[in-house]
């Protein structure tokens, strides 16, 4: 019975994500999509971020946006959670529910707007009678918007009745855009072309990653935790601080932060002014200063997602009302110290890591042709990494939930 | 799946039933207590339950107005009707909800024991046994009270009789300690429970959601014995509020801060309070301060006998024989000053959600539950239907009055109660805890006003003084329990006085317990009212609103305009306080379901282990694998030859009489494990030579068995209930909390087995035995 359990979660997700990758093969009504694919793929802004969140945005399809407006929601909520405002904590479960969900549309919106701007020159125009109005933004923002909202419903179904929460919706997406990446990623970049040779090396670096990034991925501090009020001999209590506190999040947002002042710059008149120029020379790979600025800019995500991750207000607050205590630090203030001290330092040693990632490969695209794309292909896979962390951490569990027996056979 | 169509769905099943009942009611008397066994007979024959209820409710109806003196109205054959269909059936007070349960009772006491109807009190559970039972006898079923007469003792209860009748009238607790009690037994004859088939729950909102989280405890094992408790306790009540310690903003929680335990640490001359060193003494101080400053007197504790007795805060009731857990009990007796009590381990535990999610089928009926019907979907699979009322109901329920400080908000109820009784209206006031129906009594009889009071102790008096209450002139105290069990009938000529006035002195955590309240006047159509008063010194405000409301409290607590009725601000103060309670509350039931699920799974296997051990007849196989898997584990996890560890084992677990054989350093360490089973073997013949008969064999492995199964599980069913909090931090490493839970708590079972299995060895081969002059045997475990 369990295992037909299983099985019909397993079904339930795939059928979904089949549902999510033809969604994203039906082009948008209005749009002229062989011109529009050719000249988009250019950004690697949209590529990118789209990817990364589980949209295709490259492609005008009706649910290009994919996952992306619900998974930049979550983090936004996130990032409000960490605040600890006491408002948000005594909501219901059903009352956040519905503001994530109006932090959703809100992004859809935007993220519809965005991908209209891009395309705007491909967008045929579609006139209500008579009146001469161009209504085909609207339409297709609409089109778009119902798209999104249609993915996220997907995610939320498949978190209740399938296997793998709403993680491994955006799964195909990044495995399906991999060797694109790989090839192309920094578009504005060199073309890391697949001769044999250059196959070879991708293949064998990416085993050793993937192993390399199981083992940091799960690295973990364990602070010992002292519990006085709860009386058992039980002492597995503690307070863990992942060596990566950021997990990935630092890699879906790095590139999109990189890329934003170019985007803007080339696309309006800043582009002719000196500090634009100027701009544009910080904010590209390929040479020194914006390697420079790329690692400046992982590092603070680094620090900033894992600050969020780890919720020292409330976690501390939790610790002081609970009674809980770490040995040696006073429940409070001190307590507070004592584990930021920890943060700092696990962070730091964690972008170390996230800067092997994400730098070295630019570093050495600047001698070899190509080899910058290896940035944005590892930063991705890391994603896929922690992604399956979570899903065989489900399996197991599902697994093991029922498994019991008490008599020897 | 229920669409708009349901309401339509079950008026045709009413008409049905109604449509039967001129047939059963021409029947004679010997013909309609014959309709049982036809229905029974139709059981038989494969028919189910819902097809035989038209002519089941029918008969029911037809007994009921002749042996009852009672017919159901229509309203009361729907309630009984939505009840089959997995309801809870909202019915208003005084809509007549015992006699609607007779007739879902009826159908399911058809198919067999099993059936349960559970109420609030062990007064209603029998009152309702035996006027109801008269109607269940004469249909031919039987019928039982599960809970002891009042003034009687549980044990004394015949629980066999009880629980082979077709219908139970219990309640909760009972019905869950004898839960608890059957799979403690050793034997099958100390086993009573039928099968859970169906429970019908009246009060269901307070039964399933408001008690749920409160677990059922049997607590036995004592644990070592501390002294701490009276040095923390004086220690503790030397420090300074605000300075050695500090309470949160809601007042639910209590930390030293810096000050006060380098203060601590002077005192005790003690380097580093907070190191592994000292942690114990910590430990003490904590659940010391903790008594000291959370607990309070007459709120959450009363002090009788020398005793400390916990309080349902809800209701005022004395919660004989709970205990709190992990030394806060004796802290709390320490504070008091009283006789430190034992420290007892949790031998059994069950929620109530996972009690009532045993039976087969369920059903509710309550005054209040559309409220939360989406937490009676998720938890028990039961929808909520709502039931007009027999006549509609015209009582005027006033919006609050507000005011700043309690005692100019108690001052205004009095104001309204002396212009009630001035005219000689009933009125029924409710306050939040018992020391505040002691006060307002004090006060009513500083103004002389003759009252009762309802405080908690007696059900049976409580019911009685209720029924009163609707009398002229009639002035009522109580708690918030006053709202649940007996109907409030009105006097001749208190209608044109305008009903039963209801005054609220508080309002209570929960919206749906103050609609309770209100719902005790305009009962069947009755004029009432029911208004409610309240303060900025509730304490759902002062727990729950937000900061402001605080600060302007302490600003004008002395005001002379202390009626802010009405102002803007306000307005919603309260309903908002209320409603955070609410979802902390919810939040808190659901995951009590997330982690009792876990342990539900646990606790079923090792109670159906317990059962099948019972009842096999050869043990043989069983033991044999425990045997081969002991001397297998042990030896694996020695590792390596190491004979005197070997030595020390067989000495301890196997043979207390063994002597090592010269040349046992030199046994290959591949022989290690057979050694042992033929030791084992050999000692296992020895015992069963001790006793002349197979069967009494067998009882003793059967025995063993029990004892270590229950001897392990107790430690685990603690270990679980520490292990819910000890993963509940590692959601900070991105961590689901309930998966970790759940390895957790997998891996905490295996280690359970592991010593579970060593213990039976232990126990098997290391029992002595006295024999009796009757020829029994009496086994001293080791």
């Amino acid at each position: 019975m369990l295992k037909n359990d299983l099985a019909k979660k397993i079904l339930i997700t795939f059928f979904m994500m089949l549902v999510l990758a033809v969604g994203q093969q039906i082009y948008l009504p209005l749009v002229d999509a062989s011109f529009a694919s050719s000249s988009v793929n250019k950004s690697t802004l949209l590529s990118v971020l789209g990817m990364t969140t589980g949209g295709r945005m490259t492609v005008p399809a009706i649910m290009s946006l994919g996952l992306s407006p619900y998974m930049t929601s979550m983090i936004i909520w996130q990032a409000i959670v960490t605040m600890d405002i006491k408002k948000i904590t005594n909501m219901s479960l059903k009352n956040q529910g519905q503001i994530q969900n109006i932090l959703t549309l809100i992004m859809a919106v935007v993220q519809a707007y965005t991908m209209i701007l891009t395309y705007h020159s491909f967008i045929q125009p579609l006139y209500l009678t008579q009146s001469g109005i161009d209504i085909s933004a609207p339409v297709i923002m609409l089109v778009l918007v119902a798209g999104g909202m249609f993915s996220t419903w997907l995610a939320m179904k498949n978190t209740q009745v399938g296997i793998g929460g709403s993680a491994i919706m955006i799964v195909p997406g990044i495995a399906v855009g991999l060797p694109q990446l790989l090839e192309n990623g920094w578009t504005t970049g060199d073309v890391l072309t697949m001769t044999p040779i250059n196959l070879m090396i991708a293949i064998f670096v990416t085993l050793l990653f993937v192993l390399a990034a199981v083992a940091v991925f799960h690295a973990e501090l364990r602070i010992k935790l002292e519990r006085p009020m709860l009386d058992s001999e039980f002492n597995h209590s503690y307070l863990p601080i992942k060596l990566l506190t950021g997990g990935a999040m630092p890699f879906m947002f790095s590139t999109v932060l990189f890329n934003l002042p170019m985007t803007i710059v080339s696309s309006t008149s800043l582009r002719f002014t000196t500090i634009g120029k100027n701009l544009l020379i910080w904010t590209q790979q390929d040479n020194w200063r914006g390697i420079l600025v790329y690692g400046v800019i992982v590092m603070i995500l680094g620090y900033g997602f894992g600050y969020m991750n780890l919720k020292p207000i409330q976690t501390i607050k939790q610790l002081k009302e609970s009674g809980d205590y770490i040995f040696g630090c006073v429940p409070g203030e001190e307590t507070r110290r004592c584990v930021m001290r920890h943060f700092w330092l696990l962070t730091s040693i964690g972008n170390v890591a996230l800067m092997l990632m994400a730098v070295v490969p630019l570093i050495i695209g600047i001698y070899f042709e190509g080899y910058a794309n290896y940035s944005l292909y590892l930063g991705s896979v890391f994603i896929l990494v922690t992604i399956f962390d979570t899903i065989s951490q489900q399996f197991r569990a599902l697994y093991a939930k029922n498994a019991y027996s008490v008599l020897l056979k | 799946m229920h669409l708009f169509s349901q309401k339509k769905g079950y008026q045709t099943i009413v008409d049905k039933v109604t449509a039967l009942v001129p047939e059963y009611e021409a029947m004679s008397d010997s013909n309609l207590q014959g309709q049982t066994d036809v229905l029974r007979q139709r059981l038989a024959t494969g028919e189910k339950l819902q097809s035989i209820l038209p002519d089941a409710y029918a008969v029911a109806v037809a007994a009921a107005s002749r042996v009852l003196g009672m017919k159901p109205f229509e309203n009361q054959i729907l309630g009984a009707v939505a009840m089959e269909y997995d309801n809870v059936v909202e019915m208003k007070t005084g809509e007549g909800k015992t006699l609607t349960a007779i007739m879902p009772m009826y159908l399911h006491g058809l198919s067999g024991s099993g059936n349960f109807l559970v109420t609030a009190n062990e007064y209603l559970a029998n009152r309702d046994a035996k006027e109801m039972g008269k109607f269940y006898t004469w249909l031919g079923l039987t019928v039982m009270a599960g809970v002891a007469e009042e003034g009687h003792d549980d044990r004394e209860r015949d629980q066999e009789a009880i629980y082979n009748a077709d219908i139970v009238y219990t309640t909760n607790s009972s019905l869950g300690f004898d839960y608890l009690f059957d799979n403690l037994a050793a034997t099958p004859e100390e086993q009573f429970l039928q099968g859970f088939n169906f429970a019908l729950i009246d009060e269901a909102d307070a039964v399933l959601l408001d008690m749920a989280e409160t677990p059922l405890v049997i607590s036995g094992v004592p644990r070592v014995q501390s002294n701490l408790y009276k040095t923390s306790n004086q220690l503790v009540k030397m420090l300074r509020a605000d300075i050695d310690y500090e309470q949160s903003d809601d007042t639910k929680n209590v930390w030293f801060t810096d000050i006060g335990i380098s203060n601590m640490e002077e005192f005790l001359s003690v380097d580093g309070l907070l190191s592994d060193q000292w942690k114990d003494v910590y430990r003490h101080l904590l659940l010391s301060l903790r008594a000291n400053v959370l607990m309070k007197r007459n709120r959450d504790y009363v002090v009788d006998n020398g005793e400390v007795i916990l309080l349902d805060k809800a209701n005022g009731r004395q919660l004989e024989g709970m205990k709190m857990q992990a030394g806060m009990h004796q802290s709390v007796e320490a504070k008091e000053n009283v006789k430190i009590s034992e420290e007892q381990r949790t031998m059994a535990s069950v929620t109530y959600q996972n009690l009532f999610r045993m039976f087969h089928q369920l059903a509710g009926m309550t005054g209040t539950a559309m409220t939360d019907r989406d937490e009676f979907r998720e938890t028990y699979n039961l929808d909520v239907y709502k039931v007009p009322t027999n006549k509609p109901l015209i009582r005027k329920d006033l919006s609050d009055k507000v005011f700043i400080s309690t005692r100019a908000k108690l001052m205004a109820t009095l104001d309204l109660v002396k212009e009630a009784y001035q005219i000689k209206r009933p009125v029924l006031i409710e306050t939040g805890s018992v020391t505040l129906s002691n006060l307002y009594s004090r006060l009513l009889l500083r103004e002389g006003i003759p009252h009762n009071i309802l405080n908690a102790r007696s059900a049976a008096k409580e019911a009685r003084i209720v029924a009163e209450a609707g009398r002229k002139g009639a002035i009522t105290v109580s708690t918030s329990m006053a709202g649940r069990g007996t109907d409030i009938r009105l006097e001749d000529g208190v209608t044109e006085l305008g009903g039963l006035l209801v005054i609220g002195t508080e309002r209570m955590e929960n919206a749906r317990i103050d609609n309770q309240l209100r719902g005790r006047s305009g009962r069947q159509g009755d004029p009432g009212q029911s208004i409610f008063y309240v303060s900025l010194e509730d304490s759902v405000v002062t727990e729950n609103a937000p900061k402001w409301v605080g600060r302007y409290l302490t600003k004008h607590q002395e005001a002379t305009k202390q009626n802010i009725t009405g102002k803007f601000r306000f307005k919603h103060v309260i309903d908002q306080a209320q409603n955070a309670v609410v979802n902390q509350q919810r939040n808190a039931r659901f995951q009590t379901l997330q982690y009792g699920e876990i342990f539900r799974i646990q606790r079923d296997n090792i109670y159906d282990t317990r059962n099948y051990i019972m009842n096999a007849t050869q043990l043989d196989q069983e033991i044999d694998a425990v045997v081969k898997h002991v001397a297998k584990k042990f030896t694996d996890d020695l590792g390596e030859a190491d004979y005197s560890a070997l030595v020390e084992f067989i000495y301890q677990r196997i043979d207390q009489a063994y002597l090592a054989p010269e040349d046992i350093e030199s046994l290959p360490f591949s022989e290690y494990t057979g050694y042992l089973k033929a030791l084992i073997y050999d000692r296992i013949k020895a015992q069963r030579q001790m006793f002349n008969a197979d069967d009494q064999w067998v009882y003793f492995e059967r025995l063993i068995m029990l004892k270590a199964i229950d001897v392990s599980w107790i430690e685990q069913v603690d270990s679980l209930q520490g292990l819910k909090s000890v993963t509940q931090n590692r959601s900070l490493a991105q961590r689901d909390p309930v998966y970790e839970y759940q390895n957790e708590a997998k891996a905490s079972f295996n280690e359970m087995k592991e010593k579970m299995y060593f213990t039976m060895i232990h126990y098997l081969l290391q029992s002595t035995f006295t024999t009796k002059l009757t020829g029994e045997m009496d086994v001293d475990f080791p």
